[in-house]
Parts: structure tokens; sequence; C-alpha cells
């Protein structure tokens, strides 16, 4: 039988500037806690290893928000099953809202951007190797 | 852009035709909400959202259209039933439909519990009727003991 890698349930970013770590509870979690439950659920159910890795908006592309990130975030996790503990990698999508210094909303050309909004869209999860490193 | 935009370009650009001429279903909010099997829901614009259910199964519902109109629903189910039990299937096909489909899910209703689930090389179980509206349900298998995923979906031509 095929074995199915990845759970995709949405979402191609827009925008893709780069890389950089994040802090799951500096940046992340207060988007999760915009709908307490969710954020309920990612807790209960997934403890994160390490760092996150979220986009990274290039000063060159968006001079107000440079060196901001934004969503999609991607962790490994120990997802907690009923079954025990299984590694994974959680990928936490946002909608993402770009405005000027004027409070307009931009929906094309962001490189006015200097305020960025994110709310919690939706997740993805596959499955990842155990090391020894990550899952004692 | 979503999936959702993305299926319906594709949608356009395989029919051939220049204008969408069918607006896509709403979001069956209220269905959502009224179901006890919901812990919370997301809706992320008016046709696609992300539903967390008690039992830590996840969905996420896309409604879409251009020359056809119809949805799709995939489900995370982190513990599924045993294969072979093709009633506790069922029940749970219901389950995601009703819940991500609304009253939509009426075809569903009629299908699901004559429906000939089959186990192939690709897929746990898969089936897919046409006639008059064309549904199709699959069930994934995920790597490392995580679970299922179930696609739901549905079109009406």
């Amino acid at each position: 039988m095929k074995k199915v890698a990845a759970l995709i349930f949405l979402f191609v970013p827009a925008l893709a500037f780069g890389d950089g770590s994040v802090s799951f509870k500096k940046d992340i979690l207060p988007i999760l806690q915009k709908q307490p439950l969710v954020a309920q659920f990612v807790i209960e159910s997934f403890t994160v290893v390490g760092d996150p890795e979220g986009v990274r908006i290039g000063g060159n592309v968006v001079p107000g928000l440079g060196g901001a990130r934004i969503g999609p975030y991607t962790m490994n996790v120990i997802w907690h099953s009923q079954k025990g503990d299984v590694p994974a990698e959680l990928t936490i999508n946002t909608s993402n809202s770009f405005f000027d210094k004027d409070g307009h909303q931009l929906t094309s050309d962001l490189h006015s951007a200097t305020r960025v909004t994110q709310d919690f869209d939706s997740f993805t999860l596959q499955s990842r190797k155990a090391s020894p490193s990550q899952n004692p | 852009m979503t999936i959702a935009t993305l299926l319906g370009t594709t949608m356009l650009a395989l029919s051939g035709c220049a204008i969408c001429t069918i607006n896509a279903p709403p979001l069956a909010v209220d269905a959502v909400t009224a179901s006890a099997d919901v812990k919370s829901y997301v809706t992320d614009s008016t046709h696609s959202a992300s539903i967390l259910l008690k039992d830590g199964s996840y969905i996420r519902v896309i409604n879409m259209a251009c020359v056809d109109s119809g949805a799709v629903a995939r489900a995370w189910i982190p513990h599924p039933p045993e294969v072979g039990d093709i009633a506790a299937w069922r029940k749970l096909f219901s389950k995601i439909a009703g819940i991500a489909f609304g009253s939509y899910d009426q075809p569903f209703k009629a299908w699901i519990p004559k429906a000939n689930f089959k186990k192939d090389d690709h897929f746990v179980l898969s089936t897919s009727v046409s006639d008059p509206v064309q549904m199709e349900i699959t069930v994934e298998s995920m790597d490392e003991s995580m679970g299922d995923v179930v696609t739901i979906s549905y079109t009406y031509n």
C-alpha cells in the first residue's frame, strides 16, 4: 500500500522571501490564541522540538517590514497520540494581511507595507523519522 | 492564492471556458456550529474552513466553483477504524460529510450506505459514483502510525 507522506490541507504561500527561526511562544502562540480551542488543541497534542521556521520578509522586498516573520511556520513536533508519541512535522498556515502606514490593506504591491497581521488558517502534518536527539 | 483558487483555475482551464458561470456553494457554518462533534472551527474565507473535532480529528473543507460546483473535505483521522470495519467507515464518512457539507450531504446520505468500498494498492478504501452528482471518497494511510486521511468530494456538473 502506498503511504501518504504528507497531509496537505491547503494554502500555497503567496509570499516566500526566505526562512528564519522563530519562537513558538512569542511568535506562533499569539496567533493560535486568537482561536483559543485551536491553541489548546495544538498545545495538548504536540510538543515542539527545536526552533520553528517561518518566512522571513526581506528588507529589499518590503522595507517597512524587513526581517519580520510570517507564516507558514514549520516545526518538528512530537505528536502525543493515544497509542504513544510519534515524531512529526507540523506546519501552521496563516492568513496574512498587509497594511500601509495609513492603515489601508494592500492586496497586490506590498512594497509600502508597514504592518502585517496574521490569523490561523489551517495546519499541515506529515510524518518524520525519529532521531535519538529528538525522540529519546 | 489558495488551493480553492488553484482548483477553480484548473477547472476553468480544463473546460476551455473563459468565464466562470457557477458560484461556489456556501460554507455550511450552521451545520458546523450545530454539530456536537465539533470542538472549534475557523473560517478563513467565504469558501473554506478548518474544523477541529472533539476526538482530535481535523477537517479542512474548501468549496469551489467555476463551470462546475462542488466541495472537497480532507480529514485527518488520527485513530481510524479497522480497514475491514466497513460499518464504522460508513458512519465516519457520513459524519464528515454532514459536518463539512451541511445540507449538501444529502446525496452522500443516500449513496454511502450502498456504496461499494474497495481496497487497492494506493488507497485503504475508495469509491466513487457519477450520476447525477459526482461523488468520491478515498482513504489514504499516513506514515508512522499517524492515522489516515479521508478525502470526500462532490461535484455538480
